[in-house]
Parts: C-alpha cells; structure tokens; sequence
C-alpha cells in the first residue's frame, strides 16, 4: 500500500489522474448538459402498496388510519432505499496494454471507468473500484462521496501489469465481497478463459448483482490490419508468431467474431448488459449505452 | 549440355543470367521472413486458431504463389533468350498436321529461261526446300502436288514428309523427267479443283502453295479468282502465291505460219504468211525469220526490219515446194528466253496437181475455156488440172478426187447428180456456180435451193434482168464486200475491179430479204452490184463451201472475163473454196487427236509419231467403235469416210510437244497412209508481262489469309521454321500466368473496405 501510495503522489501519476478527472467531467457534465436528465435526482423513500398484517410484523409499520377506517390491520410497505451500489471492476492485465491507435485498451478503461465514477458519484450513488490482473489487484471501497473519486482514480493507476487474466478467481472474489445487490460494471477485453468468465459471471448474477460488460477491444484487433510479414508476440504468455498477417486475417476475424458472438450470446441469456467497444469511439457512447440501461433497468424493475 | 542450349535457344548466353533470376522470388521471399515487424498483441487466441486452421491451405496458396512468379520469370528469360523447340517436341504443341498443297504452274510460260535456270526449275527449287524443311520436322506435315495442266489428278496426294519422300521427289522432280508443258492453262479452273480438294480434307492445317510465274494475263479475270481466294482463307486455308520469275525480258515469238496450204501444188509458188510479235516492251530491230523444209533450210529469209513493242510484224514469202509429198516447215527465230515460241511448224501436203473439174451447161457457149484459161493458163504456174466436162459427168466421175467443181451456165442437174454432189460438198467439197441464160430459176429455186437446205445458196428470180448501163454513174459495177476474197483487189493500187461491167445478172426471188443481218441464214453476200442486187453469194454447207455468182463466167452478161482481175479472182475464189481438209488444220499443244475412221476402208490400228527433242517417238493406238455423232467432228482426219453406222475413232492425248506429227493409217489392203499435224505453242503463253505483287494484292482483295513471296526468295519457308520458335505460345502463357499471380495474390492479401463503420457491432 505504501508503494501504491507513493505512487500515487508522484507527480506523473497526479497528472495522469488530474487529467482522467479532467476528461471524465467533460464526458459526464458535457453529456448531462446535453439534453438528458438524469432518472435519479430526487430519489426518496417511497411508499409502494399496503399488506395485510401478519403476526410477526412490526406493529410499528401498521397503518392506524386504515385500521380507524376498516377496522384491519394493514401494514404499510415502502420501497427499499434505491441508492446504487456499483462497483467498477476493471481489468489491467498485460493484455490491456495494447493499443495500436495510441491510446492502450487499458487508458480506454480507466477512462470509461472514471467517466462512470464521476457520473455516479455525482448523482450521490455509492461507487466502489475492483482492478485485477491474474488476481485482484487494488480495491477502493464504495462511497458516494464526491470527493472519493480521487481515491477511484488512484486505485486506477497500476504500474507492472502482471500477466495472466483470472476473471473467475476475480468474480468469485467480487462476489464474494460484495454481497450486497449492485451494478458490477465489469470493463475488460475478456482475452481470457472463457469458461472461467462465464463462471464469474453467473455466479454473479446468481447473486442478483445486475451485471454489465464493457468489452473494451482495440481496432486492430477487430479488423485485423495488418500487412508483411509480421512477428506477433503474445501478450500475457500467449507465445509468439511470424506469418503473413493477409493470410491469417480471415481465419482470424471469423474466430474473433465466433468468440464475440459467444460471449454475446450468453450474457443475453443471463440478462448482462454487453457492449462491445473500440478504443476509437468517443466516450460518450459508452455513457450513453449506461444510462439506456439504468432506465430500462429501472422499469423493468417496477413492472 | 552447351549443345543442348545452343540448339534450344538463340541467346544461350542470356539463359545462364536469366536462370539466376529464377531463384529472385525465393529470395525476396526469404528476405521478407527475415525483415518483419514486431507487434505486441493480445488477441494471439483467435490467431493461433487461425493459423490452426488455414496453416495447409496457405502453405499450398503461397507455394503455388511462388512457383508462378518463378514461371513468371522463367517464362520472361526464355522469351529474352529465344527459346526454339525441336520439331518433334513442337508436335506436342500442334495438334493436327500440317497439309501443304502446292499447285504448281506448268504452263508454257513456265519454261522461261535466265541465266542456268527456268521459272519452272526455280517452282522445282521451292518444291524441293518445302520438303526439306518440313522433313526437319517428320510427321508433322502432309503434302500433295497438284498440277496446273492436270490438277484433278494429283501428282502426290497426301504424303507425308519425312526424309525417304525428299528422295523420292527429288528423282520424281528430276528437271529430265519433270517438265513444264507447252500448254496455255487455266488457273482459274486450277484454283477450283484445288479447293476441292481441299475441303474433301478435314481436321488439318491447310496450306495453299500456288507457285507460279504470276503472268499478267493469266491475273486478268480479276473477280473470279479473288473469289475463290477469299473462300478459301474463309475456310482458314493459308494461301502462298510463290512468284517465281523476277522480270520479264523482252520475249519474240513467231505467232504466225500460214499459207494457202490446200491449194498447195508441186513446184507452184506456195505464198507463206510469217508472222512475229513481239511481246516485250522495247522495239526489236533486223529480226530475221529461217524457214525450213523438213530441216533443211530454204533458201529464202524473212527480215523483219523493226517490230514495235506489243505489235506483230507479217511477212509473206513465196517459197516454191517442188516434191509433191507431205513438207514440215517451219519458221525459226534466234532462241531468247522463251525458246518454245521462236519456232512455228506448218504441215503442208503438197499434191501434184489441184484437180479442178469443170462442167458446162450448154455446148454454144465457152465459158469453160475462160475459166479454164484463168485457173491454168499455165499449169505449172498454179498447179491446177482442168478436167472439162458436161452435166452427166458429175454421175460418172468420183468426184471426191477434185477440189473445186465449177457449175457453169448448167440449166438443171438430174436427181443423183445433185446427191453426188451435196455427198462431194459436205464432206468438204468446194463448188461454184456461174448462171447464164440457159439456167432455168425454177429448177434452180426447186431443186438447188430447196428452201435453203440445197446446193444454191439462193432462190432465183424467174427471169435475169439487165443492168441499164448509166455514163452519168459513177459508181462502180461491182462492190465487193470486205471479204477475204476480194482483199487483194482493194484499195487505190488496184483499180481493175473497178472497171468490171456487168450488164445483166440473174435475180432472186423479190421476197428474198437482202441484208444478211436481217436474213440471219448461213447465206452470205460477198459482192453487190450497184444497184444492191446480190452478185456474189456464199454458203457454208458442213465443211464444204458453195459460192454462186449470179452472172456468166464468159463475157456475155458481162465483160470481167476481158478484165485482168478475172484471173486473181478467179485464182482467189480457188482458194478459198478449195477443200480445206487438204490444209491440215493448225493445232494448239494439249489439243486431244481425235482420229476417226471408217471401218470399212481403215483397220483399227492407227500409229501416231509424235516429234520430240530427243527423238521421234511412235504409239500405236486401238481405234475403239463409237457410234456416229450428227455432227461430224471437225478434227476427223480421214477424208473419204462415208457416213456409216459406226466409226472407229481412236484419241491421241499427248500433244504437248509442238512439232509436226505424224499420223499413220492402214487401210483395208494393209497399204500405209500417212498424214501430217503441225502442233504449235499458243500465242498466249509468250506474252511474259509478269503481274507485279502491288497489282497482284489489289486483285485479290481482301483475302486476308494470303500472303505472296517474291522469287528467289526463301525467307517464308524459313519463316515455318521459327514459327517452331514457340514465342507466341510463350506470350499467351506468360499472359496467363500474370493473370493468375495476381488473382492469387489479391485473394491472398487483405484490402481494406473503405468504410468500417459500425462493422463490429
């Protein structure tokens, strides 16, 4: 922690998370200006139906002027506090350092990352930070305090990304920790073990988190542009390769598009919200994906 | 392995450099591993899987990648060096043979000569070459020979060329044995019967070799060649013309040799016509013109002081023929390049005498004398025997053994006279009628003229009528029409047929029509008198002819008898109705000898002597039995045949030498008679102008399949050669092969589409 620490306070790292705050006020207040109101503000405790009382009850929570009119006992029901609890889990494996366009798929997540942070945070939702590589690497707590979003921005800076991604150790673990229901907002390239993911995931939703992905994936990894001939060295000890990239590409992009498909397809069946994103899109995509789901959230909830 | 390439390829030098290049794509393909790029990625699953899946087919892809672009290379290097195949390796390339049909000219003019060589041993020349090229490559060409003078009949059908039928062709094609005719032939007709031949053949690559000396003349009959050329390259025939004559000098050819030969008499002056042209494009100067005798020559010469370029300069000579047997002549020129057309022969059957008979009407008259005294005043002069006669004797005489059988002033024949007669006249018989007053028009119209199918040729008034003389005309009597017969007589220099006087004259019938157009019978008029009645009138009746002249031979009616140009025309009329069997005919080379004989004087055998330089040659010829035709056959060579049921005719086809021949019949008592022909070149065949190639393709059009090669020139057949060169099949391989390295290469390398939005949603 104390090396973390230091780290925190170097002057490289300040200006990184200075200008990660900088950016994500821009997203977040330039897309709320924008036009969009948010769903959230005046949010209360509400009441939500009467229910007949049953011994055992608290006779607090009866209803005494139903009782003066019907002469029944009738217990009155409030909906449950609607504060959300998110936690940003995102992923810093080695994986996430490439980035063929400049900016690494791993800056992209933190900056989707902080961009929420801010947005939640500002909307007094308690935001709390899980970053992992093979294991789980830095942990900020849930807050809804605003200013704890220095803290989210500290915990997103990590300097050796160490190799392997365990995204089931890691889900289990968040599953574990966070027992509470939450948004679990999970941002990684998912370049890992596919049923481990799947695990996690499940397990996750097992637990009534509600879940959503943001695959983060650079350009070339989609499209696949490479000419020459080319010497492909894995990122987290995935090997290395000298071929003709042309020749490759079509076996590639089709086992690429199996595999989003996959991932797709199952997180539709657990009702994950899943966005594939590319480091070239604007950030205010993602936001904007977000909050289509925090309303349709909402409503499919009332229903 | 040096001999190998340098008989493979032109540039072997260039072949050890360009082989090096073959190795240039494995390098760059070797570099190319060697330099690449590193790049850190993360998504090295779906790579690896990728790479799984694809690693056989693009191995397979970039292998075969590289072997093109190798090929490529090799492919560019072997064009460079000029890569040659051998021919039996080019048959791999050349599915079916190649059939090469030479026609070949062997046409009289073929025979030109310069220098030690002819047109028709260089065509021999060219022959030879194109069967020894294509024997370079055995078994991949046929060839068939066809001759102008006999092209349905090929010479060689089919051969194929290999070494064994160079040999045989080259004895075959010996210049001794193998030579041009005499002939004037028909290329036209050539052309077709090779183009028949042609298209009875299938599945082969046709060639047409016409080889030839490319006479202007014979280009003349521009379309129907052009046609048959353009059909032919239709039918993807490759069609040569092979000139092979380079210029045509000046050429002179005796084109003339005539004379009066069926009034020819021992020891008379026989009047020979010596004709030259001369068919080159300068004048010739002091041509002089040797006749012979049987070989010897005469003592007389024709110098023809200058000939004009295209023009023919004529000479008449007398010569006096004193044996009456049958005399070979000939005029002979200096020999030039075309030696065939300096000679001409003529064949002349001299007899002793020519019998004339003559046969008055009427006692009180002496017509006969005066005709008598015109024909043979002196016998040795003319030659002619007068035999004096009246009417009865045309019953008791053979009349046959006459020439001409004059009818003088006769009032009326008797029935078998007259069949005498008309048996004398068809069977070529010349006769000539006088009338006079005893001549009785009824029997004449009747009898003689029989609607035309008689002995007269014209119907007769019923009475003669007179000529009113007129001093204040000044036209003349008798107006002789342009008639060979009066040719002597006209013009200024001879003014005595002028002052002929006819005062009464027997006439036709009033319905005769009197333009001989307009009449359109075989009548015609040769003199008029002034006042457009017929005087002199002739028919021609089979092969004899009949002239009457419808006034008296004695001056009664008229005073011609007194007049000097009695007797030229009396001399000229002896000629001309003379029977011309006595005058063999002139014959051209190639003209079949059709003989026919009655069996019953003639056995079947006939013997022909044909001349020739090496010596004479005889044939003995069955006559075969052939029923007789209507018309009788002009060539019949044997005067006395009767008509009978069957003749025996029997047809001598090798003519081709020029010369006299010689015809030898065996009558019934095994005696010999002997007859002579004189065969001579056609005129047509010494006209040399040589059709130029500029004037040559624009008579053949648009034919785009024929191709002409100059003489002497040798380059074509060579150019078959290098066709082996496989150039052109290289280009479509390396065209191909091109193609293919870039189809390969596009589908094997990545193109980005231009837009990617929303691709990887």
């Amino acid at each position: 922690m104390t090396r973390d620490s230091r780290r925190f306070l170097q002057p490289e790292t300040i200006a990184r998370i200075a200008r990660l705050e900088v950016i994500a006020r821009n997203v977040v207040e330039g897309f709320l200006s924008g036009g969009h109101r948010s769903p959230y503000f005046g949010q209360s405790i509400e009441f939500a139906q009467h229910r007949e009382y049953v011994p055992g009850d608290d006779i607090r929570r009866i209803d005494w002027k139903v009782w003066s009119k019907t002469d029944k006992f009738y217990v009155k029901q409030y909906e449950e506090e609607t504060n959300l609890r998110t936690t940003l889990v995102v992923d810093v494996s080695e994986s996430m350092q490439f980035g063929e366009s400049g900016l690494t798929k791993y800056e992209y997540a933190s900056r989707i990352a902080a961009s929420l942070a801010y947005l939640l945070l500002k909307q007094s939702d308690a935001v709390g930070l899980v970053t992992f590589d093979s294991g789980i690497r830095q942990r900020v707590q849930q807050s809804s305090k605003l200013n704890h979003l220095s803290a989210l921005l500290a915990g997103l800076d990590i300097s050796t990304p160490r190799e392997k991604t365990q995204l089931q150790d890691v889900l289990f673990k968040v599953a574990d920790e966070y027992s509470r229901r939450g948004l679990i907002v999970l941002v990684s390239d998912l370049l890992a073990d596919r049923a481990g993911l799947f695990k996690g995931l499940k397990l996750l939703r097992t637990r009534g988190h509600d879940v959503m992905i943001f695959h983060v994936l650079d350009d070339a990894e989609i499209d696949f542009p490479f000419t020459g001939t080319t010497k492909f060295e894995g990122l987290e000890d995935a090997g290395e390769m000298v071929c003709d990239p042309r020749s490759l590409r079509e076996g590639y992009i089709a086992a690429m598009q199996k595999y989003l498909e996959e991932v797709h397809r199952f997180c539709a069946q657990h009702l994950i919200d899943y966005q594939t994103i590319r480091t070239s899109e604007h950030l205010s995509a993602v936001l904007s994906h977000y909050l289509t789901h925090r309303v349709g959230l909402r409503q499919s909830r009332r229903q | 392995m040096n001999l190998w390439l340098t008989n493979h390829f032109f540039n072997p030098t260039l072949l050890a450099g360009g082989a090096a290049l073959i190795a240039l794509p494995v390098i760059i393909h070797l570099i190319n591993r060697l330099r690449y790029r590193r790049v850190k990625f993360a998504a090295m699953e779906f790579l690896l899987q990728s790479q799984q899946r694809n690693r056989r087919r693009i191995l397979l892809e970039q292998l075969l990648l590289l072997l093109m672009r190798m090929a490529i290379v090799a492919g560019i290097v072997m064009l460079i060096a000029r890569l040659v195949l051998a021919p039996s390796e080019m048959s791999l390339f050349r599915g079916a043979k190649s059939h090469h049909v030479v026609l070949l000219d062997d046409s009289g003019s073929m025979r030109q000569r310069w220098g030690e060589t002819s047109a028709f041993q260089e065509a021999l020349t060219v022959i030879n070459q194109l069967l020894s090229e294509g024997a370079q490559r055995p078994n991949t060409q046929t060839f068939s020979l066809l001759k102008l003078s006999h092209p349905d009949q090929p010479f060689a059908s089919q051969r194929d060329i290999d070494e064994a039928l160079v040999l045989e062709m080259a004895t075959k094609l010996e210049p001794q044995v193998f030579s041009s005719t005499h002939q004037q032939l028909d290329l036209i007709a050539g052309l077709k019967s090779a183009q028949k031949y042609l298209k009875d053949e299938k599945g082969a690559v046709q060639h047409l070799h016409v080889i030839s000396d490319f006479r202007e003349r014979d280009w003349k009959d521009q379309k129907a060649i052009a046609a048959i050329l353009e059909e032919l390259s239709a039918k993807n025939v490759t069609v040569n013309l092979v000139k092979t004559v380079p210029d045509a000098p000046t050429n002179l050819a005796v084109t003339e040799l005539t004379a009066a030969v069926q009034v020819a008499a021992a020891g008379v002056p026989l009047r020979l016509k010596v004709g030259v042209a001369n068919f080159g494009v300068d004048a010739a100067q002091d041509v002089r013109v040797t006749l012979t005798d049987d070989g010897v020559k005469l003592p007389v010469t024709v110098l023809l002081d200058r000939i004009d370029p295209g023009t023919t300069a004529y000479q008449d000579v007398d010569i006096r023929l004193a044996t009456p047997t049958q005399h070979r002549l000939s005029a002979v020129i200096d020999a030039d390049v075309l030696p065939q057309d300096n000679t001409r022969f003529l064949a002349v059957d001299v007899s002793p005498t020519i019998p004339v008979l003559i046969i008055e009407g009427t006692t009180t008259t002496d017509a006969s004398s005066f005709v008598a005294d015109a024909l043979a005043a002196d016998p040795v002069s003319t030659g002619v025997a007068v035999t004096l006669d009246t009417p009865d004797g045309l019953r008791r005489r053979n009349l046959q053994e006459y020439r001409v059988i004059y009818l003088l002033n006769v009032p009326e024949l008797p029935a078998d006279a007259i069949s005498a007669v008309e048996d004398y006249v068809s069977l070529g018989g010349g006769l000539v009628w006088f009338t006079g007053d005893s001549v009785r028009p009824a029997h004449y119209r009747d009898a003689l003229w029989a609607e035309g199918a008689g002995l007269f040729p014209i119907p007769l008034g019923d009475s003669a009528a007179d000529l009113p003389v007129d001093p204040t005309v000044v036209e003349v009597d008798l107006v002789p029409s342009d008639h060979p017969l009066f040719a002597i007589m006209q013009g200024q220099d001879n003014p005595f047929i002028a002052s002929v006087h006819i005062q009464r004259y027997s006439t036709v019938v009033d319905d005769w029509v009197r333009d001989d157009q307009r009449r359109g019978d075989q009548v015609r008029t040769l003199a008029w008198l002034r006042n457009r009645a017929p005087l002199i009138v002739e028919r021609v009746q089979g092969t004899g002819r009949i002239v009457a002249c419808l006034t008296t031979a004695d001056p009664i009616w008229n005073d011609w008898a007194r007049n000097p140009s009695y007797v030229v025309f009396q001399l000229e009329l002896l000629k001309y109705v003379a029977r011309q069997d006595r005058g063999l005919p002139l014959r051209t080379v190639g003209e079949p000898m059709r003989i026919a004989l009655d069996p019953a004087n003639y056995l079947e055998t006939v013997e022909v002597t044909s001349p020739a330089a090496e010596g004479e040659r005889t044939t003995r010829l069955q006559a075969a039995p052939e029923p007789i035709e209507s018309a009788a056959d002009e060539t019949t060579a044997e005067p006395e045949a009767t008509p009978a049921a069957v003749q025996l005719v029997a047809e001598f086809k090798e003519t081709d030498e020029p010369g006299i021949y010689q015809l030898q019949l065996l009558n019934q008592a095994q005696t010999a008679e002997r007859k002579i022909l004189a065969y001579n070149v056609p005129v047509a065949e010494s006209e040399l102008a040589l059709a130029t190639t500029a004037n040559l393709r624009k008579r053949i059009g648009n034919a785009a399949g024929v191709q002409i090669q100059e003489p002497g020139q040798f380059q074509w057949l060579q150019g078959e050669e290098a066709g082996s060169e496989i150039r052109q099949w290289l280009l479509w391989v390396l065209l191909a092969l091109l193609i293919g390295e870039q189809l390969l290469a596009y589908r094997m390398s990545y193109h980005p589409k231009v837009s990617w939005a929303g691709a990887a949603a």
